[in-house]
């Protein structure tokens, strides 16, 4: 009987599945002292095999084994829910900002026992100085892997197009003055490219340098862009670089296209976040050669190039957790010494501690300028820290990247759309 | 008898739980959620802050939530249009005798059982590419340069193609339940109206469409539920953040119930509330339906 | 014509004029399925491709020869064997139980007059249109409150939850349609009814048990809302969620020959049940279409 057979498969299989399922089940029954951390990086990134070594050489010095959970950039989302519902968990990483403000208040302030390791010296001042602005100065957050924020070049192509270190803007008008030279320098490069989710760093920086961060938020929170006049300046000039064609024609791109056209060879410059060389690298395969400079300064602006979105990843301990000290110890063997060194190597990022002061060399050219970053922005200047109106400013930038509408139809747009 | 009692209740006992626990619980827990503020979804009861109908009318003024609403209905009527149109089609085709029919519906169906994630990346990543996709490809060995380069994944470009990559799946799901709806039509009907002259076209719309009540109105519900649902096809187009061009009521949901990038407090409550307008609207939606196409027919 | 018709049934001779007729059904068909294959096969062309080949769009090519390492890298490193291993569970313990729980209540459903038999069974037919995002918020709440957030069990337990409405609804125009005779008969030769159904009954209505089991076991391969909720950690998530998360790994490691590897082992189970079972699968849809 055929049926019967398909039945009685099923069955085994049923029944091996069973057994499988049980065995996962009890294994992590089995009674030791475990510290449970869940991770904001996938297993298969280089940032979490760096964690792992750090993870496996805690548990040798300690016997303490370190549960990772791999959750991934959605733990943003998971975490709150989960500490909510008394999920046991010692520690876990995001977005340092984010650690701070969303989860600070499942947190424990960390300031004795960073006391007692002398644990503050090694943080970047920055950093500490934005940690403790958001904890009301408790220290809530451990950084690690930082990270700053400016316009990251191929310099071959650079010299391809006909421009030299003379050319490097600190303005803004140098920096249309270098986009007209690579235009029309006849290399067929394109001078800068973006992608979409990052047009918003353009205009944020641009509307920064004028106005300061202060009053960004004033201006996203309150709705003031009709009110400021220099929001419509800097629309009018981050849509110039578009409309001029100093703009890969694909910009802004699905993904991560737009960076990508650098390692290809076909564009010079984008304005990202320190990781953007080491992407770049990993995608297309490309060694390049990278140079670097902040976004330049403008005529009458508050901010100069001391200004930058400067963060970093950042640990959270729970204040529930019966094992802090231990959370505490292994947190510091991933945010400083030698496996801060290893995770700055292995993913081409800053160093976070302030003793290890080789910066690799994909980024060496940002060094210089960060040591220079007094004025810290948030990450994209804060246009995305509101979860009811996000959504719209990233529409009418992408509306006004793609010319769809004008410097007046986005600021009226934006004033218009109430919170 | 007794013992068919004891049976009826052993039998039916475990299926009523699972209805109990799995459905009616919730859907009365959330319709009471919804009039209350509360910080965490798992906070007991006692802990809500009763706040009457604030949330419904919080949610009625927020201008994203109403994008949302709005990408909701449009991916309804217009998706909705196209599929039950190319479905009905297919269906039709395939029920006239076309040669290799299993062949054909098979591959239709298809997309309906691949996941959508990885259904998703095709898209994205081969056909609505923008420089080397499979449309640019075919526009551009056309010679028509301006619509090569059409850019699918920006702007307001980004909701057509979203919509048209999800109907397009959809298409072999309910032309499946045409093509059963046709197929138990009664024959002799169609040799009449042959034999009194009617062509294809016309018995078509005078015979096949009118028997045919039954099936809309349940592929009208089905059609409805899964754009209701809609989530995961948002979630692939807009992977690193929302965005007003793909953002439906459920990834909003989502946003404000789990707590998205944004720094803003969870709202549990308002995401309860979202919840039950979606309900309100599949309830209306069914009940238009009924209206609509009444049962005083035939029924298959 | 009228006699064309029932020819039709029997045996389609070729007819000049009958074909040329449907040339348009052909093209519109022709066009719609070349379409679907050649976006699956340029998928298959890139799991065997390499990143900067992809996306400079020279998947085609093959410049650098085949890349068949892509799957092994995406089987081990990219962890898609947890992903595969844990959707297989999902899939196969929640069809099981789900067929377990709805074919006696299906069954009692569809053969005896009981209090509460309507009312139960437009329960499930309404439970099916609940939108999913109604239910979540509490199960949630409960999930954590029962601890249980975070393991495989939740996973399992709402799978089975969510199927049994349809299955329940399905299986029982199954047993409706089965003869009375055999229970008669069983009776006469003193079998209790509860012993009748598992030994009689429900080898009888197999075809539809194994219908409706496919149907499930495919639902909940590719479930992804329940499952990124449920199951957000990378050791319990099902293919549909950790195809996300590659995914998203994918912009910092870059390895896109790997994705598309991934997509393809995740696609393959429902593929070949598919290719096996396509007329099992497809009665499943449209049992349940009609029926709702």
């Amino acid at each position: 009987m055929k049926k019967k057979q398909i039945m009685s498969v099923l069955l085994c299989g049923v029944m091996a599945v069973t057994t499988f399922a049980a065995t996962g089940v009890s294994a992590q029954a089995a009674d030791k002292k475990e510290l449970t951390y869940w991770s904001m990086w996938n297993s298969t990134e280089n940032q979490a095999k760096v964690i792992q070594e750090a993870a496996d050489a805690y548990e040798e010095a300690t016997g303490i084994h370190v549960n990772i959970e791999w959750k991934g950039r959605d733990v943003k989302t998971m975490i709150g829910a989960a500490l909510d519902a008394g999920e046991a968990i010692d520690l876990f990483d995001d977005d340092f900002q984010r650690v701070v403000e969303q989860d600070g208040k499942y947190l424990v302030d960390l300031t004795e026992m960073a006391a007692a390791a002398d644990y503050e010296k090694h943080i970047m001042p920055v950093l500490l100085d934005q940690a403790k602005k958001w904890g009301d100065d408790k220290l809530l957050v451990m950084p690690y892997q930082p990270y700053t924020t400016g316009v990251w070049y191929n310099k071959d192509l650079w010299e391809e197009a006909g421009l030299t270190d003379e050319d490097v803007p600190e303005t803004w008008d140098e920096l249309v003055a270098a986009c007209k030279k690579i235009k029309e320098g006849g290399s067929g490069l394109n001078p800068m490219t973006c992608d979409s989710d990052f047009v918003n760093l353009l205009y944020g920086f641009q509307l920064a340098r004028y106005v300061g961060q202060d009053k960004v938020m004033d201006i996203i929170n309150n709705c003031e862009w009709a009110d400021v006049p220099e929001a419509k300046k800097a629309a009018e000039e981050i849509q110039s670089l578009f409309s001029e064609g100093y703009m890969s024609e694909y910009a802004p791109a699905n993904g991560t296209d737009g960076q990508s056209e650098i390692g290809y060879g076909e564009s010079i410059m984008v304005l990202q976040a320190s990781w953007v060389p080491n992407e770049i690298i990993q995608t297309t395969g490309t060694e390049v050669n990278w140079g670097f400079f902040p976004w330049p300064a403008v005529e009458g602006g508050t901010d100069g190039i001391e200004g930058s979105m400067v963060g970093s990843q950042g640990f959270g301990i729970v204040a529930k957790s019966e094992m802090q000290q231990e959370a505490f110890d292994f947190a510091l063997s991933v945010c400083t010494g030698e496996y801060d060194l290893k995770m700055a190597e292995s993913v081409n990022s800053i160093p976070a501690d302030t003793d290890n002061t080789q910066w690799p060399a994909a980024i060496l050219g940002a060094e210089p300028f960060f040591k220079n970053v007094t004025k810290s922005y948030m990450w994209a200047v804060g246009f995305q820290t509101n979860a009811d109106y996000k959504e719209i400013i990233q529409e009418h930038l992408i509306n006004l990247a793609t010319q769809k509408e004008t410097p007046d139809e986005f600021i009226e747009a934006l004033a218009a759309a109430k919170k | 008898m007794k013992k068919n009692k004891t049976m009826i209740i052993c039998f039916t006992l475990p299926a009523t739980i699972v209805f109990l626990v799995m459905f009616l619980y919730p859907v009365i827990r959330t319709a009471m959620m919804s009039f209350f503020t509360m910080a965490s979804v798992s906070d007991s009861m006692s802990t809500w802050e009763f706040v009457g109908l604030a949330n419904y009318a919080e949610l009625l003024k927020t201008s994203i939530f109403m994008t949302a609403m709005k990408n909701m209905l449009m991916i309804w009527l217009i998706g909705g249009i196209g599929v039950i149109f190319f479905a009905l089609l297919f269906a039709v085709i395939l029920t006239n005798g076309v040669r290799a029919k299993s062949f054909w519906r098979a591959i239709i169906y298809l997309p309906n059982i691949i996941s959508a994630v990885a259904f998703a990346n095709m898209w994205i990543y081969y056909i609505f590419q923008k420089r080397f996709g499979m449309i640019h490809n075919i526009f551009a060995t056309l010679g028509l340069d301006k619509l090569a380069r059409t850019d699918y994944m920006n702007g307001d470009m980004k909701f057509w193609s979203l919509l048209i990559a999800f109907s397009f799946g959809s298409v072999g799901y309910f032309m499946l339940i045409f093509l059963s709806g046709i197929e138990r039509l009664p024959q002799d009907y169609y040799e009449a109206a042959t034999i009194d002259g009617a062509n294809k076209l016309q018995q078509f719309f005078h015979i096949t469409l009118p028997l045919l009540k039954g099936v809309f109105k349940t592929i009208l519900t089905f059609w409805t539920v899964s754009v209701v649902g809609f989530f995961v096809w948002s979630q692939m187009w807009s992977p690193v953040n929302s965005e007003s061009q793909t953002i439906t009521p459920v990834v909003y949901m989502y946003n404000i119930v789990f707590g998205n990038t944004g720094m803003s407090e969870r709202m549990p409550g308002k995401g309860a509330a979202v919840g039950i307008l979606m309900a309100l609207v599949v309830l209306l939606i069914f009940f238009l339906v009924n209206r609509l196409f009444r049962e005083d027919d035939l029924e298959f | 014509m009228a006699k064309k018709e029932k020819e039709k049934k029997v045996r389609e001779p070729f007819n000049a004029k009958r074909e040329a007729k449907l040339i348009p059904g052909y093209i519109l068909l022709i066009i719609w399925v070349a379409f679907t294959v050649c976006a699956l096969l340029w998928i298959v062309a890139a799991s065997f491709s390499t990143s900067p080949e992809i996306m400079k769009g020279q998947t085609l090519k093959f410049a650098s020869g085949l890349h068949p390492e892509n799957y092994a890298a995406a089987w081990s490193s990219n962890n898609i064997k947890v992903f595969f291993m844990n959707s297989a569970i999902y899939a196969v313990l929640g069809t099981f139980f789900t067929i377990l729980i709805s074919a006696p209540c299906s069954y009692v459903l569809a053969r005896f007059t009981f209090l509460g038999n309507k009312v139960l069974s437009s329960s499930f037919i309404v439970a099916m249109s609940i939108p999913q995002i109604m239910i979540v918020l509490p199960l949630f709440g409960l999930a954590t409150k029962a601890h249980l957030t975070g393991t495989k069990i939740i996973l399992i337990l709402l799978y089975i939850g969510m199927q049994v409405p349809f299955t329940t609804t399905f299986l029982m125009t199954f047993f409706a349609n089965l003869s009375r005779t055999y229970e008669e008969a069983a009776a006469i030769d003193g079998c209790s009814p509860m012993k009748t159904f598992w030994k009689i009954m429900m080898p009888l209505a197999q075809p539809g048990i194994v219908t409706v089991g496919i149907f499930n076991f495919m639902n909940i391969w590719n479930e992804y809302f329940i499952s990124l909720i449920f199951g957000a950690t990378e050791k319990n998530m099902s293919v549909g969620p950790g195809l996300k998360s590659v995914l998203t790994s994918m912009q910092y490691t870059g390895n896109w020959g790997g994705l598309f590897a991934a997509v393809i082992i995740v696609f393959l189970p429902t593929f070949i049940i598919y290719v096996v079972l396509s007329e099992k699968i497809i009665a499943g849809v449209t049992g349940g279409g009609i029926k709702g």
